[in-house]
């Protein structure tokens, strides 16, 4: 189900001393299958770029097409994208209202009018994806540590089913450890086939995740590309004042004291190799 | 008290405490901690979510009274009621969410109200507002309004209110998690600056080594107690099980110790880059 | 933004004649104009009245059009009202749908409730429209000071006030994103009946009430780091003055009431 915005602007508060142009002219594809991460400083307008993919925002200007269709205000056709686009927002923990975990991952699939063994299904299905032990889903979501709550959350929006998942800021505020294996999940999910699309400042999320990267800059789309294609766009980067994964400023930095590292590296595994190759090809050309 | 250089501003002595909800249940969140925060250092605490370190934070400014043993701060006890408001002035502290500590509509009335609170004369308000503002490069923005300003700029917002109160220490719990890093970076340069400059004492709690290692000293928290006190430099040296405590490497510890399984001659507890640039080209020079 | 549409508690920071007056000329302007509203019964006064608001509003710099924007999301309360009032009141019938009759009397009511609150609430809006809220609550705090001797916590209300204001924006954001995330799972907040709309209510109110409450712990904390301990031996950064202007802006205000209350 590819999404495409076409041109997209979008200005809130048309017509009042708030107005603000959120988005100018922006126009961004996701394939199915793809995983899209988008950047940009605070205030770049990524939370309101993904508020069009699945019609909580419609553009001022411009056009969004899901699967061929024109995004409208047809409230039947409204319910079907928001069925098949799944959006978490930042802090999804916020939304928690049910008395039990297992009733608050349920409330989507009940709006769906699914019978109770098929909402029984999802519920088990969403909270395996996630990684939330059974014994937790009698529980109320209030007693929970925070990266749990933020799995209920997570699982919540899953069980919806939709083909396309929007994260925005998914690991913020979790720890080391709640961070590694959130990210596997995603990723999980993107293998599993499931389109995904991040909004996030960090780097390294970004490294592990996505294909592509989308750049934001003041509501524009300053940069595109592959991940490793924006990640060697230093200057580009450094000028909107956002960073590279550290790994990559590791060998950016090797790379200035003569060390023939490349730059497209961007995880401490791929860090590790490159390193070895560069240190062995040395003693390669030394023997020689 | 003791107005020596290196002298010992706040001591856990064997303190604990206990959350007690109703009769029964009891989490005992901090174990029996000694822990000396001596005056002007720059000490980090990190530990994963859970691990208690935001409790420990709060004992340090009498917000929670130790339920064990006992906490001194500046000569004082922390459990003397009388010494609350002289604690309290003494360790200034800023919380993890921006949005939620700010009382205030206008960035200067913030920076007022620790100094209303303490009853200093309407006269003298304006220098210590101008002076401090201007230090921590928040003076063009006065009559801003929180709400409307960056999570980074709110963080620093409140170590401004914090700073007009002339304190001895400042706490971060966890302040720069919810910010992004630009953010990140400019709280840490900010407090770095005031450790550094006004010889200010420094705890910086966070769940990220690569930030906790830029600091004098670096104390890890687990399960309640302090698991290593250390210098950054010693930190991975004493058989730290990190994953177990669930927190991470900076990348260059990583990248060294995996060097090291390759057979490489690095040292695997490198944690600042300029180490590490330095044992790469040592090891081509060897070559 | 969910804010944005919500003109009442507002501030547009301005530096015009009006945005410059005590705030307690301009909370003791709108009291007497509240009051003055409520004591008229008659047309003319309510268009000498909304002379008085159209010229502040002039002076103010502010836009009408805003102004009336702002009214849209009380709109619903004045139809009521205005409907209520206008099949309520018994007198001579003019004509009736069902059980309903409307009266010439009632229809006459029915107007003055709704120059009543338009009124009211386009002006009240004004205020806060003019008024830093920390201006506002400092005015407050001094109006309430002479009453402190008979019990009346002056520094507290107004502290609960600079508190409610500081976080209404804050609130609405965390509304619109918790709604936003709710309707991202299917919620639908605006078909059904009473009933059922209400109930559709609780993913997002219970989610609030958390968050606010969350964030009142925050700030109770953070006040108290910051050896917050009630009015007691605290000093003020802002001392307010009476200047020529507000004694202008009184003499003016005054004359206007009058006005509207012999016309």
């Amino acid at each position: 189900m590819p999404i495409a915005l076409e041109n997209v602007s979008y200005t809130y508060a048309p017509g009042t001393p708030w107005e603000h142009v959120a988005l100018s002219e922006v126009t961004v594809r996701i394939e199915d299958g793809d995983f899209l991460g988008i950047v940009g400083p605070t205030g770049s307008g990524k939370s309101t770029l993904v508020q069009h993919m699945n019609g909580l925002l419609f553009p001022s200007d411009g056009r969004v097409v899901v699967d061929g269709d024109e995004v409208g205000s047809d409230r039947k056709a409204l319910r079907d994208l928001r069925r098949k686009v799944g959006m978490v927002f930042q802090y999804p923990e916020h939304q928690l209202f049910e008395e039990t975990v297992w009733a608050d991952i349920a409330f989507g699939p009940k709006n769906l009018d699914l019978d109770e063994e098929e909402i029984a299904r999802r519920v088990r299905w969403a909270s395996e994806s996630v990684g939330l032990p059974e014994d937790i889903l009698e529980r109320s979501p209030f007693e929970l540590s925070g990266g749990q709550m933020r799995r209920v959350a997570i699982a919540g929006v899953l069980a919806m089913q939709g083909s396309v998942l929007i994260l925005d800021e998914p690991t913020s505020g979790l720890d080391p450890r709640g961070r590694a294996s959130l990210v596997e999940q995603l990723r999980a999910l993107n293998q599993a086939g499931m389109t995904m699309v991040m909004v996030s400042h960090s780097m390294e999320d970004m490294a592990l995740l996505v294909n592509r990267i989308v750049v934001l800059s003041e509501g524009r789309v300053a940069l595109a590309g592959t991940k490793r294609e924006v990640f060697t766009q230093l200057e580009a980067l450094e000028t909107l004042s956002l960073d590279v994964p550290r790994v990559t400023q590791v060998m950016l930095r090797l790379r200035g004291e003569g060390v023939p590292v490349p730059l497209d590296v961007m995880t401490v595994n791929e860090g590790i190799d490159a390193l070895a190759a560069a240190l062995r090809g040395e003693k390669d050309h030394a023997s020689q | 008290m003791n107005a020596a250089g290196n002298a010992s501003l706040i001591s856990f002595r064997k303190a604990g405490f206990t959350y007690r909800r109703g009769e029964e249940i009891e989490v005992p969140a901090v174990k029996g901690v000694d822990l000396d925060i001596h005056r002007g250092e720059f000490l980090a605490i990190v530990g994963s979510n859970g691990s208690g370190k935001s409790t420990l934070a709060k004992m340090m400014n009498a917000l929670l009274v130790p339920t064990e043993g006992e906490v001194i701060v500046d000569g004082m006890p922390t459990d003397e009621e009388a010494n609350v408001w002289d604690i309290r002035r003494t360790v200034g502290m800023v919380f993890q969410n921006p949005g939620n500590q700010l009382v205030s509509t206008t960035v200067e009335e913030e920076v007022a109200f620790g100094l209303e609170n303490l009853g200093v004369p309407t006269a003298e308000m304006h220098g210590v507002i101008d002076r401090v503002l201007g230090e921590i490069g928040l003076a063009t923005m006065r009559r801003r309004e929180p709400h409307n300003l960056s999570g980074g700029q709110k963080q620093r917002v409140a170590i401004a209110a914090v700073l007009a109160m002339q304190p001895e220490c400042i706490v971060m719990d966890e302040a720069t998690s919810m910010l992004d890093p630009a953010g990140r970076r400019d709280v840490l340069e900010t407090v770095r600056h005031l450790c550094r400059e006004r010889n200010l004492a420094v705890v910086f709690i966070t769940h990220f080594m690569e930030e906790a290692v830029q600091a004098d000293r670096v104390v890890v928290f687990h399960e309640g107690a302090v698991a290593v006190d250390a210098e950054p430099k010693t930190v991975f040296g004493e058989g730290l099980d990190l994953d177990e405590i669930g927190l991470d490497v900076p990348v260059v510890t990583a990248l060294s110790r995996g060097l090291g399984e390759l057979g490489f001659d690095v040292d695997p507890t490198i944690t600042e880059m300029e180490e590490f640039v330095e044992a790469i080209c040592r090891l081509r020079s060897r070559t | 933004m969910l804010r944005n549409s919500v003109t009442i508690g507002q501030y547009l920071p301005g530096n015009s004649l009006v945005h410059r007056l005590d705030p307690r000329t301009k909370i003791l302007g709108v009291l007497g104009y509240v009051v003055i509203l409520f004591l008229i019964r008659d047309f003319a006064g309510y268009g000498m009245m909304a002379v008085i608001t159209v010229l502040t509003a002039a002076v103010a710099r502010l836009p009408l059009k805003m102004l009336v924007r702002g009214l849209r999301p009380v709109l619903f309360i004045i139809v009521l009202t205005v409907t209520l009032n206008a099949v309520m009141t018994p007198g001579e019938l003019l004509w009736s749908v069902g059980p309903f009759g409307v009266t010439r009397e009632g229809l006459f009511q029915a107007a003055i409730m709704a120059c009543r609150l338009l009124l009211l609430i386009i002006t009240t809006s004004m205020l806060t429209l003019t008024t830093a809220p920390i201006d506002l609550t400092d005015g407050l705090e001094y109006l309430m000071g002479p009453f402190r001797r008979i019990g009346v916590p002056a520094h507290e209300l107004a502290m609960m006030m600079t508190i409610a204001l500081r976080f209404i924006p804050t609130l609405l954001d965390e509304a619109e994103r918790i709604m936003k995330a709710q309707m991202a799972r299917g919620a639908d907040f605006q078909s059904g009946g009473f009933i059922q709309r209400a109930k559709n209510m609780v993913p997002l109110l219970v989610p609030l009430f958390v968050s606010a409450f969350r964030r009142a712990d925050d700030l109770a904390l953070a006040m108290e780091a910051r050896c917050y301990r009630g009015g007691e031996g605290r000093s003020r950064f802002k001392i307010l003055k009476l200047g020529p202007s507000d004694l202008a802006a009184g003499l003016v205000m005054i004359t206007g009431f009058f006005a509207a209350l012999v016309v």
